[in-house]
């Protein structure tokens, strides 16, 4: 599909069956065009579909936290009875799971995100011509939302365990947030076009997930020896997970580099599957049916 | 191409899959394809099938084109490429402007936010601005006529509502190009009327593309037809009427067999004009003006005292819309038994243009009510050549005269 913007502030829109062979650089400057309208779009979806979800519910908000908490007791109780036992983490354990387990769901979040948001306004998709993109904004615009009140609590949680923070290292969580948030959102982006042909992927995800929670230092403090070591160091969420908490509990952080080169291959992972959503789409929606 | 044409439409063809497992497979290689910028495969792979095949029109603003045709001949599958929802296999449209769309009205809706909200984030999506929809809401909700209903959730509004408030959101667009697609089934008579008021509004500045199983509608806005079989498009630029009666040719209605009662047996009835008269296995096309004679046979069972044969007349939505009741001013027999053969003949016929059929009633005026004996439903249909078409199937030829 190409279009030409003409005088008079017409559009020419030319729909043809030939691939559209034009470069992935061409491809990210139509959809960064289309960004203001995608927005416009996705902020009133992500309105909607806050207001219709949390008017008939009880507990509203407190969704939002439900699991990370609920998660983070358990393993306190665990370790408190000594039915497990663990490396010490320099902070007190409720801090150091309860940061972790709210970390751990900002990616799992992040993963669902695209295809959540897409199968949420799945009707509208093969009936009217939308920007397609604003239905991942309106996606990422609630893993924002939900993250801002996960950050609430922690801020809460901090006060309560007398929490020690750093402001200079407190200016470093954001990019952590980031990180963590791009590192899901890119995974589950690529895997959104695919998912919404075959259901293996969400069901996939829905079980792979909690694996892979206990393959990432969330719940324990890394090993830095031992066979399983080389583990935190490959695996991405490791690293920046490990990074922001250490970055919110004001302790001191190694391994930048690490950080530094697996943020970047995900922003080029994001940019990559963003390109891929938008050739495929067309072709998804005319399978899925109406 | 002259810069008033809106739509250009050339070669476009589209296939599917019949098999949902093979189909969502060939998504993913088409998902390869694409990526890889590798020519696609143009001819059909297995289980595939045109669901639009070589379909070729142009259409200028303030023209209407009605596309008609069968269920599953490919209108939708044609308005879903030209709203850009999905790409073709073959050929290219070009539009230019504005397009907006009249399909799945209230598809933005949700449920559990109110009117009001809905209108906002159904203007939302269909492309308008916050301030567009300020400038407009008054207008969108006087014409939806929900005032008091506005601040209730959707989930309580009933379907004709949903559909009110849609069409409002939608028809306020103010486009370049407007699709339209089957949209007004639900909804009454009034709001029906305010719709196409609406709409022929529209036109004037628009080009717009009508799906429509209604005749008279299509006949009324349209100035181009498209008809659709199997996925392939007959094109009649400029004459709709061609296109309506070739829609009506394809409609083979069922002949069925008479269902004869035991008091008598319908044997044969005839149809045509002065020049030819056809039975039930010949397709009967009459001009209008002309005679219309009808011949009927009839073996009586029994004994018959006052034979009455009345006939009615039925148009294409199967409605009654004329009556013959007089037999008995030019035939009156005391006893009848045996053969009946009768032909009546309707002069300068004044029935606009399409199919209809004749009912033939045989009732006995020996008690009162006049038991019926004998009743044919559409024994005999016959198509009517007219450049008049619309929306009432008889057009009276009355006279006019100036008073000041």
């Amino acid at each position: 599909m190409r279009m030409y913007p003409m005088t008079k502030n017409e559009t020419v829109i030319i729909y043809s069956a030939e691939a559209s062979h034009r470069s992935l650089v061409a491809h990210l400057r139509d959809i960064i065009n289309s960004l203001p309208q995608a927005h416009e779009l996705g902020f009133r979806l992500f309105k909607r579909n806050i207001t219709a979800l949390y008017r008939q519910s009880l507990l509203g908000f407190a969704w939002a936290l439900l699991p990370p908490l609920a998660t983070a007791v358990l393993w306190i109780l665990l370790r408190g009875n000594n039915v497990v036992s663990m490396e010490e983490t320099g902070i007190s354990y409720p801090v150091f799971v309860l940061t972790g387990t709210m970390l751990w769901q900002v990616f799992s979040e992040a993963i669902l995100a695209p295809l959540a948001g897409i199968t949420e306004n799945k009707a509208m998709l093969s009936k009217i011509n939308i920007p397609r993109e604003g239905l991942l904004l309106s996606g990422l615009y609630q893993l924002v939302f939900n993250t801002l009140i996960k950050i609430v609590l922690l801020a809460v949680i901090f006060l309560a365990f007398h929490q020690v923070i750093s402001l200079s290292s407190l200016v470093f969580v954001p990019l952590g947030l980031f990180s963590i948030g791009l590192a899901g959102f890119s995974i589950g982006l690529l895997l959104t076009p695919l998912g919404m042909l075959y259901q293996d992927i969400n069901r996939g995800l829905a079980v792979l997930l909690p694996f892979f929670m206990y393959l990432t230092p969330v719940v324990y403090p890394a090993p830095q020896v031992g066979s399983i070591s080389w583990l935190m160091k490959w695996n991405p969420l490791a690293v920046l997970i490990t990074q922001t908490r250490n970055w919110l509990t004001a302790q001191p952080v190694y391994d930048m580099h690490f950080f530094w080169i697996y943020t970047s291959a995900f922003s080029l992972l994001f940019l990559f599957s963003l390109v891929v959503y938008r050739l495929s789409m067309p072709i998804i929606i005319e399978r899925m049916g109406s | 191409m002259n810069s008033e044409t809106l739509i250009q439409v050339e070669s476009l063809s589209k296939k599917f899959c019949r098999s949902l497992k093979r189909s969502l497979w060939y998504g993913v290689q088409d998902i390869g394809t694409e990526l890889l910028n590798r020519r696609k495969t143009p001819e059909l792979r297995t289980d595939e099938f045109w669901a639009v095949h070589d379909v070729n029109f142009e259409l200028r603003r303030g023209e209407c084109l009605g596309l008609i045709g069968h269920n599953g001949a490919g209108k939708s599958t044609l308005l879903k490429m030209l709203n850009g929802l999905i790409k073709p296999d073959k050929g290219s449209i070009t539009m230019r402007g504005r397009v907006g769309a009249l399909i799945e009205l209230g598809t933005g809706f949700n449920p559990i936010l109110t009117g009001r909200e809905n209108i906002y984030s159904n203007g939302a999506v269909l492309g308008f601005t916050k301030k567009e929809i300020n400038e407009k809401f008054d207008a969108i909700v006087d014409f939806a006529e929900i005032g008091e209903f506005l601040d209730t959730p959707v989930q309580n509004y009933s379907s004709g509502m949903r559909v009110r408030l849609g069409f409002a959101v939608a028809s306020h667009m103010e486009p370049d190009v407007l699709l339209v697609d089957e949209v007004l089934a639900v909804g009454d008579m009034g709001f029906i009327l305010k719709c196409y008021n609406r709409m022929d509004k529209l036109l004037q500045n628009t080009a717009v593309i009508l799906v429509s199983h209604n005749m008279p509608q299509i006949a009324r806005m349209a100035t181009q037809i498209m008809l659709m079989e199997k996925g392939e498009g007959l094109y009649f630029a400029g004459e709709a009427s061609l296109g309506i009666t070739e829609y009506y040719k394809r409609y083979k209605l069922e002949i069925v067999d008479f269902q004869n009662s035991d008091k008598a047996i319908l044997q044969n009835v005839r149809v045509g004009n002065d020049r030819k008269m056809s039975d039930r296995t010949e397709d009967c096309v009459v001009e209008y003006g002309d005679d219309i004679y009808v011949e009927i046979e009839i073996k009586l069972l029994q004994k018959v005292k006052k034979p009455h044969l009345s006939l009615a007349l039925y148009d294409q939505e199967q409605r009654i819309f004329a009556q013959i009741w007089n037999f008995m001013e030019y035939i009156d027999i005391e006893d009848c038994s045996g053969e009946l053969k009768v032909r009546t003949k309707i002069s300068r016929n004044n029935f606009a243009q399409g199919k209809y059929s004749i009912t033939v009633i045989l009732s006995d005026e020996a008690t009162a009510s006049g038991e019926t004996l004998l009743r044919i439903q559409s024994a005999i249909y016959f198509t009517v050549n007219s450049k008049v078409h619309g929306w009432a199937p008889i057009q009276m030829e009355s006279e006019w005269e100036l008073i000041k």
